[in-house]
């Protein structure tokens, strides 16, 4: 049997990354884009994107920093010490292989690089949310300035980055 | 904490558990409350560590604050908390373990799954640093002992244990760059920071990981003669499931040796790497046989 919180992580992943910033998040982007490029005409969309779907990203931060700050703990090898027969094991004997086997899946998967990829990332992302939203409070809502629309894209391509970067982590316990 | 910055504990029970559980709480001030039936009254207890037993203690010891509460959920245990005190956390036990919907009473306790085996530990020493993080806020976790035990794949189980004895080997200097367990495992990639941290956690314990009693222990075939039989059927069975094989007849009819090699049987049609798995299992060089069998593990691990 596999323990719980590997499903679980597994679970947040897919709630945070495919059900939201893929098929939500990054599909209202993808449909801002076309009414900030032209190709897309209709009044007042813009304005109750950037006050609504738009500020969506705020409440989901807390969410992604800690899916990526959870992994090394919820996907480490090291959980199965929680299960029988390893949880049984001599105190000192499990300290060492709990260690052990957590080391080596650091090294083995470069875990430390995926998740400090990840991180750049979010905190890309994170950056230029923050650079459009001041850009769109000082140009008011027009939304037909070059400097929205190239914040915009900064923003709409990071938070493609940062989708691929989550996806990247692996989908199954990595033992071997 | 009490003044010596120990967590404060209280044990409602009035079973033998309750001692058990006293007695496995480390490094805290443990008080346990138990109904005595000659005495028809509730009677407060201290568990002495140096003297590794209760001492009856008068009431007045239990402060107004305690940081965390066990209590035995039945036999009428649960009229034996101090309405006057208030505790930062509360589990709730039973030897056949406790449900999410089946605390008794009224307190917002959390439930600890895992059945208590007569004789068995609930709490182990690392439990407890799992405790004071969580009391303290540092850990959201629960503690793991809350969780019911799961029985590992045994695939998963005899990859981990050949990883922590290549670990030893390693850190002992034996299994060095062109040993197939070196390669195979990656040790290459660690870090000399990492190696360092590994070498001195496993300082003396590579003879004791020669032996196959290590091995044995290691995953959970140990006992008298007739638990290792047993334990041996189980693990053969588990492996068999994790390869989706029939399964050896379970049925207690037939001598247990009987239902052994049948399921040895089983595993061997499937494959060679199954057959080595099978024979390692008997145990009869399980260190030396330790570079196959990973190979073979990671194998049919690969295939899944």
């Amino acid at each position: 049997m596999i323990p719980q919180s590997l499903r679980t992580w597994q679970l947040r992943r897919c709630d945070f990354n495919h059900q939201w910033l893929k098929n939500q998040y990054l599909s209202a982007l993808d449909c801002a884009a076309n009414y900030l490029s032209g190709k897309l005409r209709g009044e007042g969309y813009l304005e109750d994107f950037f006050a609504t779907d738009f500020r969506n990203w705020e409440s989901k931060t807390g969410e992604g920093r800690r899916l990526i700050d959870d992994f090394e703990i919820d996907m480490s090898p090291r959980i199965l010490f929680e299960s029988k027969p390893l949880c049984d094991w001599d105190e000192a004997f499990f300290r060492a292989g709990s260690l052990a086997v957590h080391e080596l899946w650091l090294s083995r998967n470069r875990v430390c690089s995926l998740t400090g990829h990840a991180r750049d990332c979010f905190n890309a992302a994170d950056d230029a949310y923050h650079k459009l939203s001041q850009v769109i409070k000082e140009e008011g809502a027009s939304y037909s300035g070059q400097e929205v629309r190239h914040c915009f894209e900064i923003f709409r391509s990071s938070c493609r980055r940062l989708s691929k970067a989550v996806e990247m982590f692996p989908s199954r316990l990595l033992i071997v | 904490m009490n003044h010596l910055n120990q967590l404060t504990i209280l044990v409602v029970c009035s079973g033998p558990r309750g001692e058990e559980i006293a007695s496995s709480l480390i490094g805290c001030d443990v008080l346990l409350r138990s109904f005595c039936k000659p005495a028809k009254a509730w009677k407060l207890y201290r568990w002495n560590p140096d003297k590794k037993q209760l001492v009856e203690s008068a009431e007045s010891a239990l402060f107004s604050e305690i940081d965390v509460l066990f209590f035995h959920k039945s036999d009428g245990d649960p009229n034996g908390i101090p309405n006057n005190i208030r505790f930062a956390r509360e589990f709730v036990f039973s030897g056949a373990g406790v449900g999410h919907n089946e605390n008794p009473t009224n307190r917002n306790a959390i439930p600890i799954q895992r059945h208590i085996l007569k004789g068995s530990r609930l709490i182990k020493p690392r439990h407890i640093r799992e405790l004071v993080d969580f009391v303290g806020g540092s850990r959201v976790a629960i503690p793991s002992f809350c969780r019911p035990e799961v029985t590992l794949s045994g695939l998963f189980a005899i990859a981990i244990t050949c990883q922590a004895y290549s670990a030893a080997g390693v850190a002992n200097g034996v299994i060095r760059p062109g040993n197939s367990l070196y390669d195979a495992m990656g040790w290459d990639k660690l870090s000399v920071a990492a190696l360092e941290r590994i070498s001195s956690s496993f300082e003396n314990m590579w003879p004791r990981m020669q032996e196959p009693q290590w091995w044995m222990n290691a995953l959970g075939v140990s006992g008298s003669e007739d638990l290792v039989l047993q334990a041996r059927f189980s693990f053969l069975v588990q492996l068999a499931k994790d390869l989706d094989l029939p399964s050896a007849s379970e049925s207690t009819s037939s001598p247990i040796k009987e239902r052994i090699q049948q399921a040895e049987s089983i595993l061997a049609a499937h494959s060679e790497n199954a057959e080595l798995l099978a024979s390692f299992l008997r145990f009869e060089n399980p260190a030396q046989l330790a570079p196959e069998v990973f190979s073979s593990v990671s194998e049919l691990l690969a295939q899944q």
